[in-house]
């Protein structure tokens, strides 16, 4: 934690006051309205997939549920994003920018905020999947412990990736969400086409296998986005210190 | 006249094809009331972005409290930046606990005691508030630290009657309890005008016009006409 002047500790209150903070919605009665209506939608939309599926597989594969591990990463990436993009539309980014704290401390604390969201994210899907083929294992004729113990077991390597990738997928969202708020903001849909390139490559030339079939380049990969993602924010903390452009 | 708390030197910005900021050159004087005042556009709320690092100039020098301004310079300045809203989550008292937690000099028992001169929920999270009530809370954000400079800028925009005659009480109050600078922005001249000590005009971003109020209200009967005089001037 960082004292400042040795008086106060404010990193820890800091993340905590960027975890806390919520999606606001204009309008009141809109999350009390849309919250319960959401929830009720998604676990009819399960129950049904869960029926079709003993009808059709009789859950012969349900280790593909575990492909939903490809998208959580982006989850993190676009939170990220929103991070300090939400400081721009809620007309809270003047505070943000005039506390009297280093802008790689302002950064960070989104940073370590974002991380702890998106553990949270993670964490409740995966607890939710193995809920869920806990049930339909138990519903289908073919279900055994053992099959539900494989099931975990396959499980363990998509998550764990996304765990680790977590930090270059944060660090990259808050750079992104930080150009905004820069001169550079007009060049953001180059970013975006070369972005899509980038991963339409990656995929093509069979780069999501290379890497996970390959244990030492998945290490090597995961010290580089680590690196990565530092220097990522202290390249925000740069911008947001010198080519911030706010009007 | 003692040393300036904020002193600028040619400065400029410019916002794509605007130029925001024009040769600006301006002091504003220790322990003064200070109004920035001028049309839409004119570059005030750049001028107060500058002065708290939100942004760089283009060119030109400024100095705020002796020193280049950034972060280390906003441990000593307050600021109510233009159109800002707070955060939807907190409660007064959360805020209250924001500001301690945050704001160098913030005094905590003085907030409370105003939250509750101007009637403000404690429990009620800002989404509930009213703009005028969330306009307080923010006004007592800035004005309940003890610190050399306080900047409002805009701080009864969009404010009722009612609360912008809460605000300003406030503001009596706590600026004359303490030797502070306080540099505002406002359009509600007439309401305000009491309280100002200088006067400075600004004009699409440069210094059209800076004098002491006490001469300028024995030469033009009142701040608000100047003001209204050169606004007409300046569409001429």
């Amino acid at each position: 934690m960082i004292s400042d002047n040795g008086k106060k500790l404010f990193f820890l209150p800091l993340i905590c006051h960027e975890f806390n903070r919520k999606r606001w919605t204009r309008g009141t009665g809109h999350r009390s309205i849309w919250r319960p209506t959401n929830l009720i939608f998604y676990g009819l939309i399960a129950i049904i997939v869960l029926f079709l599926l003993n009808n059709k597989t009789h859950f012969h594969d349900l280790g593909l549920i575990w492909n939903v591990c490809w998208g959580l990463p982006w989850i993190a990436f676009g939170i990220s994003i929103g991070a300090i993009r939400h400081e721009l539309r809620q007309d809270t980014v003047g505070w943000w920018l005039a506390l009297p704290y280093a802008r790689l401390t302002l950064i960070s604390s989104k940073f370590w905020a974002m991380m702890l969201r998106s553990v949270q994210i993670i964490s409740v899907i995966f607890l939710a999947i193995i809920a869920y083929v806990a049930m339909a294992l138990l519903l289908s004729q073919s279900g055994s412990l053992s099959a539900f113990l494989h099931f975990l077991q396959r499980g363990i390597e998509p998550v764990l990736l996304d765990l680790l990738v977590l930090p270059l997928m944060v660090s990259s969202g808050l750079t992104l969400g930080t150009i905004f708020l820069t001169r550079w903001r007009h060049a953001l849909n180059k970013f975006w086409v070369l972005w899509g390139l980038f991963w339409f490559f990656f995929s093509s030339f069979g780069g999501y296998t290379f890497f996970l079939t390959n244990g030492q380049t998945f290490f090597f990969l995961i010290s580089c986005s680590l690196i990565i993602a530092l220097l990522l924010l202290i390249f925000s903390a740069w911008l947001l210190e010198h080519k911030a452009d706010i009007q | 006249m003692s040393e300036p708390v904020i002193e600028a030197k040619v400065l400029s910005k410019r916002y794509g094809q605007k130029q925001a900021i024009d040769q600006l050159t301006l002091q504003v004087e220790r322990g003064s009331v200070t109004a920035l005042l001028g049309a839409n556009g004119a570059g005030k709320s750049t001028f107060f972005r500058m002065v708290t690092g939100l942004v760089s100039p283009d060119s030109g020098e400024l100095t705020v409290l002796g020193r280049a301004p950034g972060w280390q310079t906003n441990r000593q300045i307050a600021y109510l930046p233009d159109r800002a809203r707070w955060y939807k989550q907190y409660t007064t008292e959360g805020t209250l606990r924001f500001g301690e937690q945050f704001l160098p000099g913030f005094d905590s028992g003085l907030a409370k005691k105003m939250a509750e001169q101007m009637h403000l929920p404690f429990e009620m999270p800002v989404q509930g508030m009213s703009k005028g009530q969330e306009a307080r809370l923010m006004l007592i954000l800035c004005v309940c630290r003890d610190v050399p400079l306080i900047i409002l800028d805009e701080p009864f925009s969009g404010i009722d009657g009612a609360s912008r005659a809460a605000i300003m009480d406030g503001l009596i109050d706590a600026i004359s309890e303490r030797q502070q600078t306080l540099l505002l922005s406002t359009h509600e001249i007439t309401e305000a005008e009491g309280l100002f000590d200088n006067v400075l005009f600004l004009s699409k971003g440069h210094l059209r016009f800076s004098g002491s109020a006490e001469a300028l209200r024995a030469e033009f009967g009142s701040i608000d006409r100047l003001a209204r005089q050169l606004s007409e001037e300046e569409q001429l």
